[in-house]
């Protein structure tokens, strides 16, 4: 009985918590500084259409993102708006600095076809005809 | 001589972290609630052969021209297929699609779609017929002037 009651009667067992503090900031820096790469600012005042047979994509890296807004304003991530020249320029210098280069498209689901369009005829003038579309996966 | 010593002379100091624990947990709970969670945007994607020019339009046997006037009525090569703008779906036009996809595996060619979309159609309904491109299985999508 003595030596049982020893092992609960001396100072106590104390759990040090400090390195796990330190591995969980560690984690939240981590995954602060990796959010910003692979995703892109989203402009939330574009509601992009759905489709039910789109793919979410792992890596958003060699894209140009661009928002057409429902009054068919053209603007970047930024929020510089843009030319159809400069989309055309600004697509070819991305183009000659990554050959894999795609236009990325947040069109609002109500804009008119013909703003896509202009957009769409700028990118392939500029070289790149790989264009993807935002959507919202949704199933039927 | 002991009640000299301001820190005790028998225990070593220590810091009790507890505190900074709860404080860590409490911003983590109220991140938690207050997150509003985004919806992960897909993609949907379109390689331009090139833009199409109107005098390049003549039918192939393998090649399929879909329509998308003003209001969002669709019409395979010609003939009205879906005609209601508010349906995601497009029943016909994705039965007549898969099929087409099906015989050209079949007969060993290529499809391919060409898209005519009104410019005054909404973007909804241009992404409606590309998402049933992709439903189908059909490779080559292209868009008319």
């Amino acid at each position: 009985m003595a030596k049982r009651a020893q092992l609960f009667d001396g100072p106590g067992l104390k759990a040090d918590l400090s390195p796990m503090i330190d591995l969980v900031f560690l984690l939240l820096i981590f995954f602060m500084v990796a959010a910003n790469i692979i995703t892109f600012p989203k402009d939330p005042n574009i509601v992009i259409p759905v489709a039910s047979d789109a793919k979410v994509p792992e890596l958003v890296e060699g894209r140009i993102v661009l928002n057409i807004y429902i009054d068919g304003a053209i603007k970047d991530i930024k929020g510089t708006s843009l030319t159809t020249e400069e989309v055309t320029q600004r697509v070819a210098a991305a183009k000659a600095k990554n050959p894999n280069t795609r236009l990325h498209l947040r069109a609002h689901k109500d804009v008119p076809y013909r703003h896509i369009q202009t957009v769409s005829r700028a990118s392939a003038v500029g070289g790149v005809p790989t264009i993807i579309f935002s959507t919202y996966q949704v199933s039927n | 001589m002991a009640s000299s010593d301001p820190f005790g002379s028998e225990q070593d100091p220590e810091l009790d972290i507890s505190p900074l624990i709860d404080v860590a947990f409490l911003l983590l709970i109220y991140f938690l609630v207050t997150t509003t969670l985004q919806q992960s945007e897909a993609d949907l994607s379109l390689v331009l052969p090139g833009v199409e020019q109107e005098d390049s339009k003549e039918v192939k046997i393998d090649q399929m021209l879909v329509l998308i006037d003003a209001q969002g009525a669709i019409l395979v090569n010609d003939e009205f297929s879906d005609t209601d703008p508010n349906d995601r779906v497009l029943p016909n036009l994705t039965d007549r699609l898969t099929r087409y996809a099906a015989s050209a595996e079949i007969a060993n060619t290529e499809t391919q779609v060409i898209i005519d979309c009104n410019p005054e159609a909404v973007g909804q309904r241009f992404i409606d017929v590309l998402n049933v491109c992709a439903k189908s299985g059909v490779k080559n999508v292209s868009l008319a002037n």
